[in-house]
């Protein structure tokens, strides 16, 4: 009887063992934890408003029954766009509430300085916006991003000048990582165009002057002046060279989002050429319905000025191949199956990035598509308008 | 050569002035009490949000404007320092100045939870197409800014020296138990001091607002306003002003014949010769005893 008993426990322990010795960190029988890095605080608070929109993307997902039986329980943790928020707020993610995955991430410099944490700890990590493009390289098999870096914003934005035959072309760049990566971007691709870069200047973050900027870049004499920076400082930019009167055409990365409309005469943002990840202006009839949405899902979100831009509609439609790998890895969930699954995407079409998205097993850039519009203001009218005009794929 | 010399000049002389009034606030306060007051760049930014309330959301003329903004901003000084500055009278300065950092903590995300993270448009003051004369090129904004800056600074002054309440002031500032056994009330004076210096660094917010984009985190600025009042010598209000053009000028003409990169090491690097050459700043009064 004795022996009887010890068999069968031994068969319990031996059919328990393999489940027991799978289960994942975050993963139980029916949750996913999934850390989302946002800024909630901070100078930069307007780049995590995303964070809103991840949720309900999630939050959807939940509603229609989750992914393969599991619901996603989404914690959300403020970086403050700092290098030492948002490595502590990742930490804390992976130690103390120990996620599964991450997903999220805006701010070039401090998402890096994060990604390290995670590398280490082999967590997978979808950045919602890698604009730096040393988040993607070198290559890790950790992190994942379908956003074009800003180097290649800037090979898109010569193309553009190439296209608007712009041979002599001048840079404003911040000094950070971001602009740093852009400036080689430019440096890269101007040559390779038959363009000219005829002035390279770079401004230090939070920077309220740039007159001296300006007036090189105007001594320069150039055919139009190439920008990448952030949404404050390029807002000044624009009303400084309108204000001095630079008469070249401004060509911006995609920093540039709808609330500049709000924050810079019109008539500086006439003939003004930015770049999307978007495959349509974020008012544009692409993202009616998601625009509806927001509405219902947050109201204050959808109320203020130039909302949605194009970060909350990505961090709502990039969560789609995020939940396309969970659900590719199936049910018997772990970190490696969930790599390899997102991997295994090819052309997949979100609706709303300017390409499809594909990753392999030694690229996990997914989009190097960028769309690019032109601002004109009608003189007459004094009505500014925005014209999507094209995409521009860099595979 | 000459012409892109003065508009460097010009330029630079606009973002000074905004120095020089947030350091006024910073001098006011410091000449009195010997506090270093950290929330003053908080003055700016609640000043900046209350010009928007009352300019952008209620559509009221730019006199009235800075008016009530300078009002309200002088109220909540007062205010401040009756909670949270006046029992700490007596207890050591370092204490204050910590009070000074939590109040400016506090003011900036009780401004976030009210009007959120994101950033708000300051619609210009004035029309703001921009002016060209002897082939310089600035906007009427500016001459505003200037304008209205030079006018406040010169108020000051007069304030100080014609006025029962600022020679009450200077009476503080001077000696403070003598000024006591003479009559004066120094908390009525305090209020007054704190009540001033809210006002100015509100306006500087207001005259900066349309520059820049307002948002919780704009008092960053009163930072270089503080090295303004330290080149100044901390203690003098015609070394604030002169202190405040100085960087504005500075900075400029560093980022152009220097580097834009460089810009701000070099200003400071200058700072910190000056301060080498004279460690009380330029415009430091005789502090010396007599033995």
């Amino acid at each position: 009887m004795m022996r009887r008993h010890w068999l069968l426990y031994a068969t319990m322990v031996l059919v328990c063992l393999p489940g027991i010795a799978k289960a994942e960190t975050g993963v139980t029988n029916d949750t996913i934890k999934i850390g989302s890095l946002y800024a909630v605080t901070g100078a930069n608070a307007q780049y995590g408003l995303a964070r809103t929109s991840t949720k309900m993307a999630f939050d959807e997902i939940n509603r229609k029954g989750g992914i393969n039986g599991r619901k996603v329980e989404l914690v959300i943790e403020d970086g403050a766009c700092d290098r030492a928020k948002s490595v502590a707020a990742v930490k804390k993610l992976l130690h103390s509430d120990q996620v599964f995955a991450l997903f999220g991430g805006v701010c070039s410099t401090a998402v890096k300085a994060a990604t390290q944490s995670t590398i280490e700890a082999k967590v997978p990590w979808f950045v919602l916006s890698p604009a730096a493009q040393n988040i993607m390289d070198p290559f890790t098999p950790y992190v994942f991003g379908a956003r074009p870096s800003s180097f290649d914003q800037t090979d898109v934005l010569v193309r553009a000048s190439k296209q608007s035959n712009y041979k002599r072309i001048a840079l404003m760049s911040s000094s950070d990582d971001y602009g740093v990566q852009a400036r080689k971007g430019v440096e890269k691709a101007a040559p390779q165009l038959g363009l000219q870069l005829v002035a390279a200047e770079v401004h230090n973050f939070g920077d309220t002057d740039f007159t001296p900027q300006l007036l090189k870049i105007q001594a320069a004499n150039p055919d139009a002046i190439l920008i990448t920076s952030y949404l404050k400082e390029i807002a000044i930019i624009l009303r400084q060279s309108y204000e001095l009167g630079l008469k070249a055409p401004r060509l911006a990365t995609a920093s540039v989002t709808t609330t500049i409309e709000k924050i810079v005469p019109k008539e500086a943002l006439d003939n003004l050429i930015a770049v999307t990840p978007l495959k349509d202006v974020e008012d544009g009839p692409t993202f009616a319905s998601f625009r509806q949405a927001l509405k219902a899902a947050a109201p204050d979100l959808a109320a203020q000025p130039g909302m949605p831009d194009y970060l909350v509609i990505m961090g709502y439609y990039n969560v789609s191949i995020f939940a396309e790998g969970l659900k590719r890895a199936g049910r018997d969930l772990t970190r490696e199956k969930f790599i390899t699954a997102l991997e295994s995407i090819n052309n997949f079409d979100t609706g709303a990035l300017a390409g499809k998205v594909s990753f392999s097993k030694t690229d996990h850039d997914g989009l190097r598509s960028l769309g690019y519009y032109r601002y004109t203001l009608d003189k007459a009218s004094g009505t500014l308008g925005r014209k999507f005009i094209g995409t521009i794929d860099l595979r | 050569m000459t012409l892109l010399l003065a508009q460097l000049i010009l330029s630079g002389l606009v973002l000074g002035a905004i120095y020089a009034l947030i350091a006024l606030g910073y001098v006011i306060i410091y000449k009195a009490t010997s506090v270093v007051n950290f929330a003053q760049g908080e003055a700016v930014m609640v000043g900046a949000y209350i010009g928007l309330s009352v300019y952008s959301f209620m559509h009221l003329p730019v006199p009235l404007v800075f008016a009530i903004t300078m009002a309200v901003a002088a109220l909540l000084g007062v205010i401040i320092e009756r909670v949270a500055y006046r029992r700490l009278v007596g207890a050591p300065v370092i204490s204050l100045i910590i009070a000074t950092l939590a109040v400016g903590l506090i003011l900036r995300n009780v401004v976030r939870l009210i009007f959120g993270p994101n950033v708000y448009p300051f619609p210009p003051l004035i029309a703001n197409r921009p002016l060209r004369f002897a082939g310089l090129v600035t906007t009427p904004q500016n001459l505003l800014i200037l304008g209205v800056s030079v006018t406040c600074m010169v108020l000051l002054f007069l304030y100080f020296r014609l006025t029962k309440w600022g020679k009450a002031m200077r009476a503080v500032s001077q000696n403070g138990t003598a000024a006591v056994l003479m009559g004066i009330s120094v908390r009525k004076v305090f209020s007054m001091i704190w009540a001033l210096s809210a006002a100015l660094g509100a306006l500087a917010g207001v005259l900066l607002a349309p520059l820049l984009v307002v948002n919780p985190d704009m008092g960053w600025i009163a930072l270089k306003a503080f090295v303004v009042a330290i080149l100044g010598g901390f203690q003098s209000l015609p070394g604030a002003v002169l202190g405040g053009f100085a960087l504005g000028i500075l900075e400029n003409l560093a980022g152009f014949y220097i580097g834009s990169a460089v810009k701000d090491i070099v200003a400071y690097v200058v700072l910190i010769a000056i301060l080498i050459a004279r460690p009380t700043g330029l415009f430091a009064e005789r502090t010396g005893k007599r033995v």
